[in-house]
């Protein structure tokens, strides 16, 4: 064989290369091949929200069925999130910037965030009254945010991965970060995603007083299936259109915080 | 040659569109009808199998015409036109299609509303089934579960009444792996064939025990699936007498194909005598609802 | 290049020769051909299945097998022949060998993802196929696994099935991203996406719909495992689920998949015609639109194969509706290929012949699926044997013709040799036969009365279920004339040149087989892959027929 059609481009300077280009004659489209995949994977969640959004219009809970979420460690977890979305972005400027240091500095405080989150996450579930056999919602809740921890959780890696590669002397630097980049492209996906969740789950589940009230009202009920835009016709799935988990006898709570508990017990206690 | 390649066209046109309507009034393809909806369905299909008739003729006969016709003569290497499209030619053929398309689906939703396709499941429900709501009420917890706020039974789906205020004989069906059970709520017979009465509306409430199972008359051209934890409705008159198959459609398990039963159309006098010799000794208490 | 590189090293390393179809290679023309002869080998498998389908069938006892097994073989026939045998082919094989050369590109963008996304396919089959064997009992529950009856048959099977499909789409999923990426991002410069060969069109729009359709349908599946393994309840009506909504979220990707089935074939079909008729494909443009047309439209249809589930009345006027909508892009594809072939020169050789009776076909089951699309029609029909022919119409005499075509339209580019045109035409008349004679006949069964998936049905059934039978056993008598062919010429066959057809596109534009690089020198630059014929203004246009009808369209 010619010699000029054999593979004649250095291995890739960056990270695990599943799909590493051997021509060199074109550019680096590993990020846009990231991005179609998020796209597939936020469509994974898509079905899930779909599926969770129809499950609560059209089934009902069985009677005493829990379904009492915590209020205020998802907030803070959403804030945490948030600004992890901010601090990694912080890195990869450093990062382009050429100030590799700080960048690895800015990686360690997202991982911290993000573990953070992972920790919050777990408090909650050893919280929680109910367990993932309980019923429709406990199972649907699980699933939903399990799904979204396990994508944290590989986030956190792939942080930590990239902080070790951003070390004097190793794969990222100031002119090849793809690593680094895909991280964050797939985190502020991750970030995303968790806002979604929250705000089709806590905010229809979690909170009671103005939300419950609004949800009430029949002009609202469509407004949680705007925001999940695509699949939104799943909601209406069934005739009794509802976006109250029926069948309980129970009022609603918000159940305070083990930290609020912690720090600002009941006046009562 | 002389004649215009605009008259063929229309002449061939023609000739289509009436082997097309010839193929479509006297090729039977289906059973005999034995509901009301039956003749209606039938009307459908003779107008889809028309249309398709000549779509399907048409679209061959170019086909073979054109590879006829245009078959490449051997020692031939040469080209043929280089036409690249036409865009006149493209709307028609994209018109064409839209219209018939539009006027097809607009029929059969005509057809499907007179066939009680569209009407509400809870209108209905509330004086004609009070007592069957009443039962599902006092049923278990799940059947509990599936009531609306109000106590009025949940129907999800299926084919309602279409002309409303003719008296409708209620029957439960319950399917479970491999077997229909129906119920007659108003005399408490319970029995593995369906007996219905010639000319009078008939509204099955369905309900399946273990899988999705699927009810499906073909005499009646209506089928509608049996579903575990969702009771849906099944509304039909029939117009003809006899018996007639009654059809497991969805998948449950190994003996699927085995699943069979059948509907026997009383005339009304034969009606009366099976629901005499049939019913249970204390018809007061009716037996508990067979779905639980 | 020096030698010390990693990549040319590792290059050396892979095996050459025969080897290097068993290997990891990197080659999207190896990749292609191993999904190729990959699927080929899972076609015979789950053709051996149809056959004991159809010999169950004809007769109207269960007889031939036992019933539970008879439930595991159409479960294993349907997910086969669908996530092993045509999604592959079509899209694996035929897009990894050709969207390359399409765009001029010496490679798929990510070719280590590619031959992942290729070998992900032999393990899920063989896991598939050994459950019958190993887990004491495959998935009994059909290809859809509709809950409850897939929580209630034999888990382990299931489960097997579930880890199966979820491997496959994956492979497809990394498939579609790839071919995306390579149509976008990899055209040869100064390549505009409106001179890209039909084929790459196809390939886009399929991509698109592998990339949101599949992902549901695996999110689901995991959520069907948690009720086998972890008995939670989302789809079990004992524990307060709902079957349906299984139903809507595999069908969000069921139906998309017909069209990621079909779409790649009508983009061969697209590069066939041409070539063969000497001809330019009639109206690119509204063939690209009407592509796009049906990727959206097939994304919205999903609820058309849930009208007896207990859907609500709205529902099901606006999927009837969206449904018979799709036939008007699909339309417009067929009357362009027959305005191709219409004043062309058309060489009537095997190509041609599987592509002209995957119109035929495809024409019917289009009509008999428009007809499915009405509500009352679908009543009646929904889950009888006029939907299995309905749909053999459709995946058999449309994507499985259009894979014959394009295996003797593209041999002589795999091989360099010629496949023989009397066997060629032999396999073509026994298949289109035998196709028709097995399918044709189940639209009357339906009509009258007899349902799919049944082992025993009603004895006045039999004499049309055994002219089926007998189709069936002509079809696969058919792939004898097609093995023999195939092996002969690969031993000896014609050597066919370079371009055997005098074709324009891309990949005929270098030696056969090609090139590890797929071109010695610079990829071409073809903007006009379609440029055949001789143009309409050098030529006397009263000498032809349908003059008025066919002129260039200013008059």
């Amino acid at each position: 064989m010619d010699t000029r059609l054999t593979q004649t481009n250095p291995a890739p300077a960056v990270l695990p290369a599943s799909e590493h280009d051997p021509h060199g004659s074109h550019a680096d489209h590993r990020l846009f091949g990231l991005a179609t995949f998020l796209v597939a994977d936020g469509m994974t969640f898509a079905g899930f929200f779909a599926a969770y959004l129809t499950f609560k219009a059209v089934n009902p809970l069985p009677e005493g069925s829990s379904y009492e979420l915590e209020l205020l460690l998802p907030s803070i977890n959403t804030v945490l999130l948030l600004i992890s979305s901010f601090t990694f972005h912080r890195a990869g400027v450093a990062c382009r910037g050429g100030h590799l240091p700080r960048s690895q500095a800015w990686l360690l405080v997202t991982t911290a965030l993000g573990a953070a989150f992972l920790a919050g996450q777990m408090v909650e579930y050893f919280s929680l009254p109910f367990g993932l056999r309980d019923n429709l919602f406990a199972s649907t809740f699980y699933a939903l945010t399990g799904f979204h921890g396990l994508h944290v959780t590989l986030g956190v890696i792939c942080i930590l991965v990239v902080c070790w590669q951003a070390r004097p002397g190793g794969r990222i630097t100031a002119t090849s970060h793809f690593g680094l980049e895909a991280a964050e492209l797939y985190w502020h996906f991750v970030d995303g995603i968790w806002v979604v969740l929250y705000g089709i789950l806590d905010q229809a589940d979690r909170s009671s007083g103005l939300i419950k009230t609004l949800f009430h009202q029949s002009t609202c009920r469509s407004v949680p299936a705007m925001g999940t835009i695509s699949l939104s016709v799943f909601s209406f799935h069934g005739t009794g259109l509802s976006w109250h988990w029926r069948g309980t006898t129970q009022p609603r709570q918000v159940r305070r915080c083990w930290l609020v508990r912690l720090f600002w017990p009941r006046p009562d206690l | 040659m002389a004649i215009p390649s605009a008259l063929i066209t229309l002449l061939i046109g023609i000739a289509l569109t009436l082997a097309g309507l010839w193929v479509g009034h006297n090729v039977r393809l289906l059973p005999i009808d034995a509901s009301a909806n039956a003749p209606v369905y039938d009307a459908l299909f003779e107008v889809l199998f028309t249309i398709g008739t000549i779509l399907f003729l048409g679209i061959v006969g170019l086909l073979v015409y054109s590879l006829v016709r245009f078959r490449r003569r051997s020692g031939d290497s040469g080209d043929g036109l280089a036409i690249e499209g036409n865009l006149p030619l493209e709307i028609v053929w994209t018109a064409i299609p839209a219209v018939v398309v539009l006027f097809v689906g607009i029929y059969s939703y005509d057809i499907y509303e007179r066939m009680g396709g569209m009407a509400s499941f809870h209108d209905h429900g509330a004086h004609d089934h009070a007592a069957m709501a009443a039962m599902v009420q006092e049923a278990s917890v799940a059947s509990a579960a599936s009531t609306d706020p109000d106590g009025q039974e949940r129907i999800w789906g299926g084919i309602g009444q279409s002309a409303s205020g003719a008296a409708v004989l209620p029957v439960e069906v319950t399917a479970m792996q491999f077997a229909f059970i129906f119920h007659y709520p108003d005399s408490g017979i319970t029995a593995g064939e369906l007996h219905v009465p010639l000319g009078q509306s008939v509204q099955l409430r369905m309900e399946a025990k273990d899988v999705i199972h699927a009810f499906w008359v073909p005499q009646f051209r209506l089928k509608q699936d049996v579903i575990p934890g969702q009771p849906t409705l099944l509304t039909f008159t029939p117009t003809r007498a006899g018996t007639y198959p009654i059809v497991c459609a969805e998948l449950c398990g190994p003996y699927h194909g085995g699943m069979r039963s059948s509907v026997v159309v009383h005339e009304p006098d034969g009606f009366d005598a099976w629901l005499q010799s049939n019913r249970p000794a204390q018809v007061a208490q009716a037996p508990a609802a067979p779905f639980s | 290049m020096t030698v010390a590189n990693p990549a040319e090293l590792e290059q050396g390393l892979q095996p050459q020769g025969w080897l290097k179809y068993f290997s990891f290679s990197l080659d999207h023309k190896v990749i292609g051909i191993q999904y190729l002869v990959c699927g080929f080998l899972f076609y015979f498998i789950g053709g051996a299945l149809a056959g004991v389908i159809r010999t169950e069938l004809a007769s109207p006892l269960s007889d031939f097998v036992s019933r539970d097994t008879y439930n595991e073989v159409l479960t294993l026939h349907g997910t086969i022949m669908i996530f092993l045998w045509i999604v592959p082919v079509v899209n694996g094989a035929f897009g990894n060998y050709l969207i390359p050369f399409y765009v001029g590109a010496r490679d798929m963008a990510f070719p280590r993802l590619n031959a992942v996304a290729f070998w992900l396919i032999p393990p899920a089959g063989i896991l598939l196929i050994s459950s019958y064997f190993l887990a004491g009992a495959a998935s009994q529950s059909g290809w859809t696994a509709y809950p409850p009856l897939s929580l209630t048959t034999p888990a382990a099977g299931q489960i097997v099935w579930i880890l199966s499909v979820l491997l496959l789409g994956g492979s497809s999923i990394f498939g579609g991203i790839n071919f995306i990426a390579t149509v976008l991002k990899l055209r040869r410069p100064g390549l505009k996406m409106m001179q890209l060969p039909m084929f790459c069109w196809a390939m886009l729009g399929t991509s698109i719909l592998v990339v949101l359709s599949t992902p549901v349908l695996a999110g689901t599946l995991i959520l069907l495992s948690f009720d086998i393994i972890a008995h939670t309840g989302f789809f079990n009506p004992a524990l307060g689920g709902n079957v349906v909504v299984y139903q809507h979220l595999f069908w969000f990707y069921s139906h998309p998949a017909v069209y990621i089935m079909v779409l790649p074939a009508f983009g061969l079909v697209s590069e066939i015609l041409p070539v063969h008729a000497r001809k330019p494909l009639f109206g690119y443009t509204t063939m690209v639109y009407s592509i796009m047309a049906i990727v959206v439209l097939g994304l919205i249809v999903w609820a058309h194969h849930m009208f007896t589930s207990g859907t609500p009345p709205w529902m099901r006027l606006f999927f009837t509706i969206a449904t018979s909508f799709i036939a008007v892009p699909t339309g417009i594809k067929f009357f362009n290929w027959l305005a191709t072939l219409w004043g062309g020169k058309i060489a009537l050789n095997s190509a041609v012949l599987f592509s002209c009776a995957f119109i035929f076909n495809f024409v019917f089951g289009g009509i008999t699926g428009v007809a499915l699309a009405q509500v009352p029609f679908d009543i009646h029909v929904h889950d009888t044997y006029f939907v299995v022919a309905h749909f053999h119409y459709i995946v058999y005499g449309g994507s499985v013709f259009v894979i014959f075509a394009s295996l003797y339209h593209w041999y002589p580019k795999f091989t360099g040799r010629l496949l023989n045109e009397d066997l060629g035409r032999a396999h073509f008349l026994l298949t289109f036969i035998g196709f028709n004679l097995c399918f044709a006949p189940q639209h009357w069964l339906g009509l009258n009365g007899m349902p799919r998936r049944v082992a025993e049905y009603d004895p006045a059934f039999t004499t049309w279920n055994q002219v089926s039978s007998v189709g069936a056993l002509l079809m696969a008598i058919s792939t004898l004339p097609l093995v023999i062919n195939v092996v002969l010429t690969a031993l000896a066959g014609p050597v066919a040149g370079d371009n055997p057809w005098r074709a324009l596109t891309p990949e005929w534009l270098t030696t056969s087989p090609p090139p590890v690089e797929n071109w010695a020198g610079e990829a071409p630059l073809v903007t006009e892959p379609y440029g055949y014929g001789e143009h309409p203004g050098a030529m006397d246009l009263s000498g032809l027929s349908g003059r008025d009808l066919w002129s260039t369209g200013k008059s």
